[in-house]
């Protein structure tokens, strides 16, 4: 009950006009990078974090939180007007949005969305509301050992799921994240590691600039590597069947519960966040839905299913983002790197460091929810034209923001190198089936995961035992023993499957 | 990308990460004696984790080398005759541009002395775009007034609004 008076307290405290309208601009913004095809939620954030460097806190996390939730719904619109998502976690709502589109129920599929996508983060938004505080109460108790277990659980599990190929692929991308993380002076030993006498590697591989070349880059190059032109369907109904949105959306409670629980609880898990989210759900309710025949025809579970999900999955990525430090998506992940730059310190010590942030971000997704429906409204019409704008215009410019929202954040030449170079490197892993996440995810808990690791042994003269006697560890290594069996039949079967 | 095509990269990837890990595996070592050296416990040194993070990327490289080959995939693929086929793919040849012209904006544009923030954004902005973009009169005015715009408002935003200093 405190927590949700605290929540609610710092929504109130949110009602100014300046905030509002800023709000409202930021996921209008949000929306339109998720509804262009090439541009995500995570490049959206990630861009903007360097303009926002010398911006007030307040002021930087409701622009980048209305970025996050505009930039998540955004994608459905491309999915259904193009059939082609926005963003990745928009890929399931395409396969019946369109269809819906076909039909002439294009304006009727986007309002139907819109208010899936609403409910998802609205309920995702109160499970972070009120699982967060207490959490963070429960990881006081964490020390190197849980913290380490749980960082690398992270890690596998991420290159486990995201993995689009090979399973091992995943694998592989967390590793080299994770050994990318080496590079710098070692906080323990204080010896310079891997950075082969080049003093810009002494503070190691800026995560923001290696995100922008993961993310953004790699959509440049691809965008001029075909020559396919854009069909984009007109946001209106041609049909003349009357169809009420608001019961149509609350027809599917029982979709709407459920794949808000997939969300919440794979949006927590570290890196998975609201692309697998999104297929989950809408593999779950196809899976338990009495209008199966219908999936893939044109129904409206089946936009309202993903929909739902990969917006909850915004609340769940948040709650181990603000309790733990470890992201739960790669929006989240770049939130970290945002969080940080502002002198925020995500773990459980946010509560004591800095009481009520938590509530205060919870209270900056409940107001971009509100803005989701009214930029939805005002921008759902003119959506189609927006989407016309060409990608010989779009993406230089996009390249361009990326160089410069790079170099904002350390002002160093250095960085514009590495978003190069991780750009470069993107491109290659993405046309060989490499999902980013588990290399930014390694990257970015690469660092935890080796010092805790070597702090848990200086604490036990370098006996293992802590690993195997402490309950949450022994939780955690058994679920990292199971996934590395599963992973090594998957690819046996697999093996066996392509001779 | 095909399966085999896909397998093909697999497998010279998986070379890649041989190489790389073994790389890996060889500094970590060497970080690991000199803390022994030094007379400290070896829980202690910056060479561990990476130690182990290399043996497990080395296994994870054998295990996609294995896949690939079991799936039928051979090196024998790098030839003359499919390095030509690679090289003239309109697909190719538009990676590599935007490659170069982006190693040109970082790292000759933007570090040049006689060239400012402003200039260099124009110019890479224009050049980008004309390369994909039809030559006719129309084409190249609207892309004048796009690049031009576009240098103006990240110039404002960044410089002016954000108060970030330039490259």
């Amino acid at each position: 009950m405190e927590n949700l008076s605290s929540f609610l307290g710092a929504f109130i405290d949110l009602l100014k006009f300046d905030v509002i309208l800023l709000m409202l601009a930021s996921t209008a913004l949000g929306v339109i990078i998720g509804a262009l095809p090439g541009l995500t939620a995570t490049m959206g954030i990630a861009l903007l974090t360097g303009l926002t460097y010398n911006v007030p806190l307040e002021y930087t996390f409701t622009i980048l939180m209305g970025v996050y939730v505009g930039g998540i719904y955004g994608g459905s619109i491309s999915a259904i007007l193009l059939n082609i998502p926005g963003t990745a976690s928009a890929a399931a709502t395409a396969l019946d949005g369109h269809q819906l589109a076909l039909q002439g129920k294009a304006e009727t599929a986007i309002k139907v969305t819109r208010l899936a996508s609403i409910l998802g983060t609205l309920i995702g938004v109160l499970a972070l509301a009120l699982l967060a505080p207490p959490l963070t109460n429960i990881a006081l108790q964490f020390q190197s050992t849980e913290f380490f277990v749980l960082a690398l659980f992270g890690v596998l599990i991420c290159g486990s799921i995201a993995a689009e190929d090979l399973s091992i692929k995943g694998w592989i991308g967390g590793l080299i994240g994770l050994s990318l993380a080496f590079v710098k002076i070692d906080s323990i030993e204080g010896v310079a590691r891997f950075t082969f006498g080049n003093p810009s590697l002494l503070s190691g591989i800026s995560v923001i600039p290696a995100m922008i070349g993961f993310y953004a880059i790699p959509e440049v190059i691809k965008a001029f590597s075909s020559d396919e032109k854009l069909e984009v369907t007109e946001a209106k109904d041609l049909s003349y069947e009357k169809i009420n949105v608001f019961t149509t959306v609350i027809k599917k409670f029982r979709v709407i519960v459920q794949s808000s629980l997939i969300g919440i609880g794979l949006g927590a898990l570290p890196g998975v966040g609201e692309d697998v989210a999104a297929w989950v759900s809408y593999d779950t309710a196809k899976k338990t839905s009495k209008e199966k025949a219908l999936y893939g025809k044109g129904s409206f579970e089946g936009a309202i299913a993903p929909e739902v999900g990969n917006n909850a999955a915004i609340g769940g990525a948040t709650i181990p983002l603000l309790t733990l430090g470890v992201p739960g998506s790669p929006p989240a992940a770049v939130l970290l790197g945002a969080l940080t730059l502002h002198g925020i310190r995500p773990g459980p010590m946010i509560n004591i460091e800095s009481p009520g942030f938590i509530s205060q971000i919870a209270a900056l997704i409940l107001l971009a929810v509100v803005a989701l429906w009214v930029v939805g409204v005002i921008l759902a019409k003119p959506m189609s034209k927006i989407l016309k704008v060409p990608k010989v215009y779009l993406m230089p410019i996009v390249a361009a923001l990326s160089v410069i929202g790079a170099y904002a954040i350390g002002l160093s030449m250095f960085d514009l190198s590495m978003v190069f170079v991780f750009g470069v490197v993107g491109f290659f892993f993405n046309k060989m089936a490499y999902s980013p996440a588990p290399i930014v995810l390694g990257l970015i808990l690469g660092g935890m995961i080796d010092e805790t690791f070597r702090r848990s042994l200086i604490a036990h003269n370098g006996n293992f035992s802590s690993f195997f006697t402490r309950p949450i560890s022994v939780i955690f290594l058994a679920l990292i023993v199971f996934t590395i069996i599963k992973q090594i039949i998957d690819n046996r079967k697999r093996r066996e499957s392509e001779v | 990308m095909n399966k085999l095509k896909m397998r093909q990269a697999d497998l010279v990837t998986s070379l890649i990460l041989m190489v790389y890990g073994s790389g890996m595996l060889f500094f970590s070592v060497q970080l690991l004696t000199r803390t022994l050296e030094k007379h400290r416990a070896w829980y202690q040194s910056a060479g561990l984790f990476p130690l182990i993070i290399s043996i497990f990327l080395l296994l994870s490289a054998f295990s996609l080398f294995r896949t690939a080959r079991k799936a039928g995939a051979k090196l024998d693929f790098i030839n003359k005759e499919t390095f030509k086929t690679f090289v003239i793919k309109s697909e190719t040849r538009s990676t590599f541009f935007i490659i170069a012209w982006l190693a040109v904006y970082i790292y000759i544009l933007l570090p040049a002395k006689w060239l400012s923030y402003i200039p260099a954004t124009f110019i890479f902005l224009f050049v980008f775009m004309m390369k994909f973009n039809t030559f006719t009169k129309s084409a190249v005015i609207k892309t004048v007034i796009i690049s031009a715009v576009a240098t103006a408002m990240l110039t404002y935003g960044f410089g002016q609004l954000a108060m970030i200093p330039l490259p």
